[in-house]
Parts: C-alpha cells; sequence; structure tokens
C-alpha cells in the first residue's frame, strides 16, 4: 500500500511539472496557425515568440534595436540600401544551417502582394525595390527613397527556412500540442544563443479561455505568470509579491463618433458628430482621471493623445483635463445647443442631444468607463444609452452597416512607434474607425494627418520628425476625431519563483525574454 | 409541507417584492467618492466598483427579476395552455410534426438568440426595454413542456366517457372548453405557473452569471450576481445569491403544496 | 406474446428515429434561417486587429474561410442559404472552423468524446451517490426529509455557480454537471419508489418474507427499471443545459465551450454542428421519455 502511494505522489509530481526549470503560462486561446508568416492572433503570435527568430529586435525595456541573427547592419547610398551581416554558424531546430537564402525567401514571400500574409503588412509598406543575398551571410535590401531607421521594421519578421521545413531558430520547439488544453514546448537544441540558453528545460503553455480560469490556474500555483491581469485581482494578489505594475502603455480606450457621410443615422446627430467643436465639447466633459481612478482603479493613466507623455515623440502639452461643465454649455451654446427648462440640451433644431455608445459587452471595464461616460455627460443634459454588443456584431455596426452613434474600444498592438500608429490614423486603412477604407481623404485635415505621416517615415533627422509629429497632434488634438480616455497600465502577475524575470510594458509583457526565464518549481 | 410554511414562503415573497420601497431612492445615485465602500450606516451592503449603493441594487434587482419572472411565467402558461389545446386536436399526424417542432425549439442555441436580439435592436433601446425583452424570450422559451402536459391531459380528457357524453349531446368546441375542458386545466395551469416562475428566475441569473442577461443599468438578480465572480468579493456580496435562494425555496413550497393539491384533485 | 412484443419495439423504434429525424431536419432548416440572419456574420473577422480583445474573454473572431457549411460567400436569398446549409449537411460537409481553423467534423469528434466522458462520470457518479442513499436504506424516515431539502436548495443555485468551486479547486467539471443533475434525479427516484411502495407485488413479496435487500434490488429497482430509464432520458436537456454552463465557467475543452465561442466568433459552421447534435439528443430523450404521449 506504501508502494502504491508513493507511485500516486510520483505520478502528481510528474503532472504538476517534476522538472525544475519548467516555465508555465497560460493562453486565452488555441493558436490559429502554426505557420509563422499567416499570424494574426495573440496566441498564435506568442507560439511565434517561442519558436522563431528574428534579424533583429526591438529591446523590451530600452526600446534599442539590437542585433539577433544578424550581428550587424549598416545603412549605405545615403539611407537607400540596408545590409545586414548574418551570425555564424546558425542553425534551424532540426539542424540545418541558416544563411541568406532563408532571409531572402522570408522576405520575398513577405512582400508578395498576391500572397497578402499578414506578417508583411508593415514591410509592404516600405519602398522596397529588391532583396538579394550576394553572400551566405549578407542579405541586401534596397529602397526606392531614403528611409530614416529601415532596420525596425525587420524587428518582428520571423525568418523561416527556404525549404519549406516546419524548423524554427527560437528558443524552443512544439513538442506535444492538445488543442483546447496545453502546448507543450521543448528546448531548440540548435537555439543560436548556445549553451546556458534556453534555460528553461522546457515551456508549458495551458490553454484557458477566460480571466476566472486563468485566476484559479494561478491560485493552484499550476502558472508561474499572466501576462495581463485585471486591476481588481491585481489588487487581490498585491500583497503576495506577484503583483507587477510596469506603468502605463501605449495602447489606450478610445471613444470616437460616427463621420461616415453615408451613415443610416439621423441627419442631425451626423451633423453633430461631423462638427468638431461638438466633439471636443464631449472630450472636455469626460473626467478621467475618475475612469483610471474607478475602473482601473488608479492603476491608469487619463489618456492625451497618440503618445504617452513620457514619450520622445509626446508634443508637449498638458494632458486633457475635463473642464468646468458651465464652460463646456457655454461652448456649446455657440454652436447653436441650449439647455431647456428641463436641464436638457437641445441642438438649434430643438432635438435634445442623445448618443448612444457601444461597446463589447463581455469587457466589464468597458461597460464601467460606459457608466461613467453616462454620468460625465449627464451633466450638461447629454443622454447617453449604453450598448454592449457582441464582437461579431459590433465590427459589422463599424465597417458593414455603419449603424451607430459612439464606440468605445481598445487600441491594442500599438507601441510608441509612430509608424505602429499609421494603421489606425491612414484614412485609407481599413482601421481608421471613424470613417474606414476612405479612397482619397474625405476632408483636409485627415489628408494633412496622411501626409504628415508619410513624410515622418521617410524622415532620417530626429528634430524635423518630431516636428512632423508635433504638427500631427495638434491636428488630433483640435479636431478630437478619436477621444484618448485612458491608458490602462501593464499589469502583471510573476511567480516570485520565477527567476529573471523582468516585466516591461509592450507586449510580450513578462515572456519577452523567455529563454532566460526559468521555473523554479 | 405544512400551511405555516406556506404562509411563511408566501410572505417572504411579499417582503422580496416590496423591498425597494424600504430604501431610500437617493442610494440609487453613484458616489464616486464611495468606490468599493464596506457596509457602513449609509450603506448597509457596501458599495460596488461605480459608488452604488449595494443594498438598493440587489433589492431592485430582486423585485426586477422576480416580477419579470412572474410575468413570464404568465406569458408562457397562457401560450402552452392554448397551445396544448391546439396540439390536442391534431391527432397523431399532427403530432408526428409538433413533437418534433417542440423538440427543436427546445434544442435551438438560444443563447446566441440573446445576442441577436441585442444585435437587432436599436442601439438606443433603453435597459428597462431589453430587460422586457430578455424575458418575453425566456417567456416564449417556457411554454412548450406546458403545452405538452396540456396537450397530454386535453387528450385523457377526450376520452372520458363524460366527454363523450357531452359530445354526443352537440356541444360545440368552445363550449366545450369551456365548461369541460377549462375547470381541469385551472390547477396544471397554476402548477406549471408555479414551476415556471423560480425556473425563469434561476434562468435569469444563469445568463447574468454568463454575461448574457439585463444590462448592468437596469438591476437585476442576474447582474448583481456576477459581483460574486469578482476577484477579491466579499462576504456581503454573496446577498443576491441568499435573496435568490429566498426567492426560488419560497416559490418551491408553495408549488410543491399546490402540486399535491392538483393530484389529489 | 414475444410477437407482439417485438413489433412494438419494432415500432417504438421507428417512432423513435422518425422523430429524431424530422427534429433535425426542423432544427437544419431553423439553424439556417437563424444564421442568415445573424449580424455580423461576414464580420467575424478580426478585420481589424487593433481594436483587441485582450481582456475581453470575447475570444477573437478570426480570419474567415470559406467553409463548406458556410455559404456566407456573395450574398444568396434567405431560401437559398437555408437550401444550400442543408443540403451540405446531408452530404456529411460540417463546413471549417474559423476560430479554431480546422474542420468541424474534426473539432466536434474530439469535443464530443470529452463531453461524453465528463457525461458518462456525472452519471456515475450521481449512480453512486444514489446507489449509496437507497441501498444503504438511508431514503427512509426523516433523513429522506432532510435529503429531499437539501436537494431543494440545490435546486435553487444556477448551475454556473456550482462550477465555482470546481475553479477554484481546479476539480473536473462533472463534479458540478452531477451536483446540477442531482435534485432532479432524486425527485425521479423519489417519485418511482413512491409509486412503487403501494405496488401488490411488493406487499405480496412482504408477505412471502422477503427481506429488505430482495425488496429493495427486486421489488423496487428492478420492477421500476422502464421507468426510471425514461425518468433518466427526461434528464438529458437539464444535464446539456448545466453541461454548457459548467463547461464555459471552468473552461472544460467540451462542446459546451466550442458552442461558446461558435457563439462568441459568429463561427456558424461550428455553432451548427454543435446545435444539431444537441437537438438529437434531446429529441431522442423525448422520444425515449414521453412514449406515452402518443
Amino acid at each position: 500500500m506504501r508502494i502504491f502511494f508513493i507511485l500516486l505522489a510520483a505520478g502528481w509530481l510528474g503532472g504538476a511539472g517534476l522538472w525544475a526549470s519548467e516555465v508555465r503560462f497560460s493562453l486565452r486561446s488555441d493558436p490559429r496557425t502554426m505557420d509563422p508568416l499567416a499570424v494574426s492572433d495573440q496566441a498564435s503570435e506568442a507560439v511565434r515568440y517561442l519558436t522563431t527568430a528574428r534579424l533583429v529586435r526591438v529591446h523590451a525595456k530600452t526600446r534599442a534595436v539590437e542585433p539577433e541573427l544578424a550581428a550587424s547592419w549598416k545603412l549605405s547610398a545615403g539611407n537607400r540600401v540596408l545590409t545586414f551581416r548574418l551570425r555564424p554558424g546558425v542553425k534551424f531546430s532540426d539542424g540545418t544551417p541558416f544563411a541568406g537564402r532563408d532571409v531572402v525567401h522570408t522576405l520575398r514571400a513577405l512582400l508578395d502582394a498576391k500572397r497578402n500574409l499578414p506578417a508583411g503588412e508593415e514591410l509592404r509598406t516600405l519602398p522596397i525595390v529588391t532583396v538579394e543575398s550576394p553572400k551566405a551571410d549578407e542579405v541586401v535590401v534596397k529602397f526606392a527613397e531614403a528611409l530614416a531607421a529601415p532596420a525596425l521594421y525587420f524587428s518582428e519578421i520571423p525568418m523561416v527556412p527556404a525549404s519549406g521545413a516546419a524548423a524554427g531558430l527560437g528558443p524552443f520547439r512544439v513538442a506535444q500540442y492538445e488543442r483546447g488544453r496545453q502546448i507543450r514546448f521543448e528546448k531548440n537544441p540548435h537555439y543560436w544563443k548556445g549553451a546556458g540558453y534556453p534555460a528553461a528545460s522546457a515551456v508549458v503553455v495551458e490553454i484557458l479561455p477566460s480571466a476566472e480560469i486563468e485566476r484559479g490556474a494561478w491560485t493552484a500555483g499550476r502558472l508561474d505568470f499572466l501576462e495581463t491581469v485585471d486591476p481588481a485581482f491585481f489588487d487581490q494578489i498585491a500583497g503576495t509579491g506577484a503583483a507587477r505594475d510596469s506603468g502605463p502603455t501605449a495602447e489606450a480606450e478610445v471613444l470616437w463618433f460616427n463621420l461616415n457621410e453615408n451613415a443610416p443615422i439621423p441627419a442631425h446627430k451626423k451633423a453633430w458628430f461631423q462638427n468638431r467643436e461638438f466633439r471636443r465639447a464631449i472630450s472636455r466633459l469626460i473626467r478621467r482621471e475618475d475612469l483610471a481612478r474607478i475602473v482601473y482603479r488608479g492603476r491608469g493613466t487619463g489618456g492625451s493623445g497618440p503618445f504617452l507623455p513620457g514619450s520622445p515623440w509626446a508634443a508637449r502639452r498638458p494632458a486633457a483635463a475635463a473642464a468646468k461643465v458651465e464652460e463646456v454649455v457655454a461652448g456649446l451654446a455657440r454652436i447653436g445647443f441650449r439647455r431647456d427648462g428641463g436641464g436638457v440640451m437641445r441642438d438649434g433644431a430643438g432635438n435634445a442631444v442623445e448618443i448612444s455608445i457601444a461597446t463589447n459587452a463581455s469587457n466589464r471595464a468597458r461597460m464601467q468607463i460606459l457608466s461613467l461616460l453616462q454620468a460625465d455627460l449627464g451633466r450638461a443634459g447629454i443622454k447617453v444609452t449604453p450598448a454592449g454588443l457582441d464582437m461579431p456584431s459590433l465590427l459589422e455596426r463599424m465597417g458593414g452597416s455603419k449603424s451607430y452613434e459612439a464606440i468605445v474600444l481598445g487600441l491594442t498592438g500599438v507601441s510608441d512607434d509612430p509608424n505602429q500608429q499609421m494603421t489606425v490614423w491612414l484614412s485609407s486603412s481599413a482601421n481608421h474607425p471613424w470613417r474606414p477604407g476612405q479612397a482619397k481623404p474625405a476632408t483636409a485635415w485627415e489628408a494633412e494627418i496622411d501626409d504628415l505621416l508619410r513624410r515622418q517615415v521617410k524622415t532620417v533627422d530626429v528634430g524635423k520628425r518630431k516636428g512632423l509629429l508635433e504638427r500631427f497632434q495638434r491636428i488630433v488634438d483640435e479636431e478630437s476625431p478619436l477621444l484618448y480616455l485612458v491608458h490602462p497600465h501593464a499589469l502583471s502577475a510573476v511567480s516570485p519563483k520565477l527567476k529573471n524575470a523582468a516585466p516591461g510594458n509592450h507586449r510580450p509583457r513578462v515572456f519577452w525574454n523567455i529563454d532566460q526565464l526559468e521555473g523554479g518549481r | 409541507m405544512s400551511r405555516g410554511g406556506r404562509r411563511l414562503a408566501a410572505l417572504l415573497l411579499l417582503v422580496l417584492a416590496a423591498g425597494p420601497l424600504l430604501v431610500p431612492e437617493r442610494l440609487a445615485e453613484e458616489d464616486r467618492e464611495a468606490v468599493r465602500s464596506a457596509p457602513t450606516r449609509e450603506h448597509p451592503l457596501g458599495t460596488d466598483a461605480l459608488g452604488r449603493d449595494n443594498l438598493y441594487r440587489y433589492l431592485r434587482g430582486m423585485r426586477m427579476s422576480l416580477s419579470g419572472a412572474c410575468a413570464a411565467a404568465v406569458v408562457a402558461t397562457g401560450i402552452g395552455l392554448l397551445a396544448g389545446f391546439l396540439l390536442s386536436r391534431l391527432g397523431r399526424g399532427g403530432m408526428a410534426f409538433w413533437g418534433p417542432a417542440l423538440d427543436t425549439f427546445q434544442s435551438m442555441p438560444w443563447y446566441l438568440l440573446v445576442f441577436l436580439i441585442r444585435a437587432w435592436t436599436p442601439l438606443d433601446t433603453g435597459p428597462e426595454q431589453l430587460t422586457v425583452i430578455l424575458f418575453t424570450m425566456l417567456a416564449a422559451l417556457g411554454w412548450a413542456p406546458a403545452a405538452r402536459t396540456v396537450a397530454a391531459a386535453c387528450r385523457q380528457l377526450r376520452q372520458e366517457p363524460w366527454a363523450a357524453f357531452a359530445r354526443a349531446s352537440g356541444m360545440g368546441g368552445a363550449q366545450m372548453f369551456r365548461r369541460h375542458y377549462w375547470p381541469h386545466l385551472v390547477p396544471l395551469a397554476r402548477v406549471h405557473f408555479l414551476m415556471l416562475t423560480p425556473a425563469i428566475l434561476l434562468a435569469e441569473s444563469s445568463l447574468g452569471l454568463l454575461g448574457l442577461g439585463v444590462p448592468d443599468s437596469a438591476p437585476s438578480l442576474g447582474s448583481a450576481l456576477t459581483d460574486l465572480l469578482q476577484p477579491g468579493a466579499r462576504w456581503w456580496e454573496a446577498a443576491p445569491l441568499i435573496l435568490l435562494l429566498t426567492a426560488v425555496l419560497s416559490l418551491q413550497t408553495i408549488s410543491r403544496r399546490s402540486t399535491d393539491e392538483s393530484k389529489r384533485t | 406474446m414475444p410477437g407482439s412484443a417485438v413489433r412494438r419495439g419494432v415500432a417504438a423504434a421507428a417512432g423513435a428515429a422518425l422523430r429524431v429525424t424530422g427534429a433535425l431536419g426542423l432544427t437544419a432548416m431553423a439553424l439556417g434561417l437563424l444564421l442568415y440572419y445573424a449580424p455580423g456574420r461576414e464580420y467575424a473577422t478580426e478585420t481589424m486587429s487593433v481594436f483587441g480583445l485582450a481582456g475581453s474573454g470575447a475570444g477573437d473572431p478570426g480570419p474567415r474561410d470559406p467553409g463548406a457549411g458556410d455559404p456566407g460567400a456573395g450574398d444568396p436569398g434567405a431560401a437559398e442559404f437555408v437550401g444550400q446549409y442543408v443540403r451540405n449537411l446531408l452530404r456529411g460537409e460540417f463546413g471549417y472552423s474559423s476560430t479554431f481553423q480546422s474542420p468541424v467534423r474534426t473539432l466536434v469528434a474530439e469535443r464530443a468524446a470529452a463531453t461524453a466522458g465528463q457525461l458518462l462520470s456525472a452519471a456515475g457518479l450521481l449512480a453512486v451517490a444514489v446507489g449509496v442513499l437507497v441501498l444503504s436504506g438511508l431514503w427512509r424516515g426523516w433523513l429522506r426529509g432532510w435529503i429531499g431539502a437539501a436537494a431543494m436548495v440545490l435546486q435553487s443555485i444556477p448551475s454556473a455557480l456550482f462550477a465555482i468551486p470546481i475553479v477554484l479547486a481546479s476539480g473536473p467539471p462533472f463534479v458540478a454537471i452531477a451536483l446540477a443533475a442531482l435534485p432532479r434525479t432524486l425527485r425521479v427516484l423519489d417519485a418511482v419508489l413512491a409509486r412503487q411502495q403501494g405496488a401488490a407485488h411488493l406487499a405480496w413479496m412482504r408477505a412471502m418474507g422477503c427481506g429488505w435487500w430482495a425488496m429493495t434490488w427486486h421489488g423496487q429497482i428492478r420492477a421500476a427499471g422502464r421507468e426510471l430509464a425514461e425518468g433518466a432520458a427526461s434528464m438529458v436537456p437539464l444535464l446539456l443545459g448545466s453541461l454548457l454552463a459548467v463547461e464555459i465557467v471552468v473552461g472544460y475543452p467540451g462542446l459546451g465551450t466550442l458552442a461558446w465561442r461558435g457563439v462568441y466568433g459568429r463561427d456558424l459552421p461550428l455553432l451548427g454542428a454543435v446545435t444539431l447534435l444537441f437537438s438529437a439528443a434531446t429529441s431522442l430523450s423525448s422520444a425515449v421519455a414521453q412514449r406515452e404521449e402518443r
């Protein structure tokens, strides 16, 4: 009987991770693809991060571009030619050598407009003329015009073998995948950093579809870290030494009005939303510090604009603060709005100002934001109806029927890098929230934003680039097409047993140095 | 179940329904300076994440859910009675179609419909209207079992000798229904109503727990229950669960008594 | 007479088959219509990757592949859409799941096995609990009243709540499913046993001096076999309902979470297949449970 119990205990230990250095974390959903070039969702991106490597990478903390598979790189011919010198002796996880032809294969696949691979979205915006590998350890990329810092564009491009084999250059490789349950990664024996890397013997990623379940697994001690936690849980674990607040992120919760001319909403509402003074008045009624304090429990920063106040690109101006209600009402009076005897705000034609604001109902924080907006705008007699929808319905209204008045959603996957903001701000972009996919800019200010952002990509001089971005931010401020409400902090939970963890405020937040992390079970 | 137990149950239900009258209206407002406060004299059950008084929310939610469930149960029972009576007249061929139709009805993905209803209704639909729509949907779900039992009861009644006698004496369908079937169906309807009300109350709570219930701005028991799921939930936030238990147990107590009576009759 | 019993059996099986087929046909058509009018079916694409679903719990609707069971491409009329949908189903084409990037058939087969495992475990747990109660003789006297009262309290709790302690303890979901189904099981059993109490054969057995075991096993449980089976069948919709709630809360990778993801990601082929499976189970159970109706 005793032997039986010992065996049972051993089995249990094995299940719980007998390997001392194993690292365990979780993803919300199954990866949609294992093809590194076809990744478009967060789960697949995490798998890609673990199993592939890039030519260069941006350091999670310093934001400096660092060598990875490329030992060095240089710009020549007046910033029109970028030459990467590859690290010698690098091998794929199947033991085949990595060379220039693999880089050329990867880049050409991504540049192919017909294949339209998601990983090449940013790369395809560059004026690339040729990609060649004159020597096995050299790759030359030629541009049609001079670019400011083109190496940055290669920092998220995973290198895949030209042979088409399912092999990667990352610290780990997939050992076992049980859909809906977990993915087990084992060490890549040929990892380019050599002996001692990766530090962990294996990585186990559990698929846990909701925050509640994730918290359950964390409490049970099954996970070494949680990439993101909500402020409520953060407060709960604050005393355990596991809570990490890495400060505000460039990601933001934003509000915008429907500016589509053909939107199926009443003409008078369209007229309000098209009026920039109206948009600015709404913006000034919002008490952003309350959103940060109440919804994010003080672990958020009131939104001011596309860049965080500390960012090198941020314009020198204070964060948007709420104005006195009387001032806003007076401002609205100048464009024909009046409060009636009952305190209800009405436009020049006597229509009561009532706005429905939609968001995805499953996000509790966003629903709370709507509640607070209801009270904030209610102070000026403006009635807000919160509308919680499921995501597909919301996307359908946003991009398809355009049948909405205003929406609150989060901008994620944006960083302080101005180039990453372009998918939101370019008028032709499908992600241009208030009026997506325009054939040509509908307004002069949108045309100017397009021009400024396109020019800053090509501006080598940092001072000049700053100037362009300063002007861009001024337009954003004046026109207020996108109201930045709050920048949530990057909150994560890290077990004190996890070695070498140094969470940052860019994604991935905790496992950016996965090759150095070591579990302490 | 004793008569005293039944009276106590009825009294409890009455108190739950009248609950909101016991707390002052000023507590309806959100107090941004008292967010997530612990119980105080002013807020006996503390406040929620937005500074709204919990006691007020829970009692309002209880009344909303209870009245919604009762109304939905009345509607469902009514539809069930009518549908059951009509089904009973269809004969074997009709049932061959309606049996599968009822199965289909019961196995549709109703949670999808909850999403779709929100997606189809205009965005400026207020929380009160959405609540009505939700309970209407629950009523539409509840009629099928009632229809089944009513149809079976009607078929049985039709085979009784007195029914044959009444038909032979030239009594018409409407008259038959009014004079003979109706008195038999009323106790059945009462049982169904009393069984459906707690079922709908529970269904609304489950939808609320899954985040599909009544919108947060219109307090309901379902949305109040989600407080319990939040990290760091405090013991007094279990109050909605106790209210739910009280309501459902009271309803079950009464319905059991009623079932026993209807069996005796 | 054995001949007539066989005939009755065949007729009952044919009736049940007809009923299940009918229900499946109607479900497919109703589903087709529902899917046709579902807004956002073409926008289940994550066209706007920057509008993150991080922390939304919504799962991320992914790029759509034109699935065979999802004639969402182009813009057919409702009748054409439903017709195409039903034709595809008849050909055994359930389509491709955009959420999981996998054929629906594979997914459903995988998950159905997992869910069946949980359901069987729950049934096993229930059988053991009920068996212990009945066979140990606890199901008598004042204890029976208390058990009845406890069952009533259990019945007043939404099944999703049963799942919360399971999540906290990282336990298996079948415990929560069994807990949710326990009150109804006890009620069915109580009713059946009570009906048996007054039966003539029991009085006869008692007079013959049969022991408690023989009375319970042969006199009550075996004699009520058919009634118990019907009672068990009538519980299928309840089990499916609590299965859904529990799986979602616990995050167990079974059919319930599959349907849930189908709804959240507007993954219509996936949702359709799971619904059809649930419909088959429901109609089969009602065919068994309501034989007396026809």
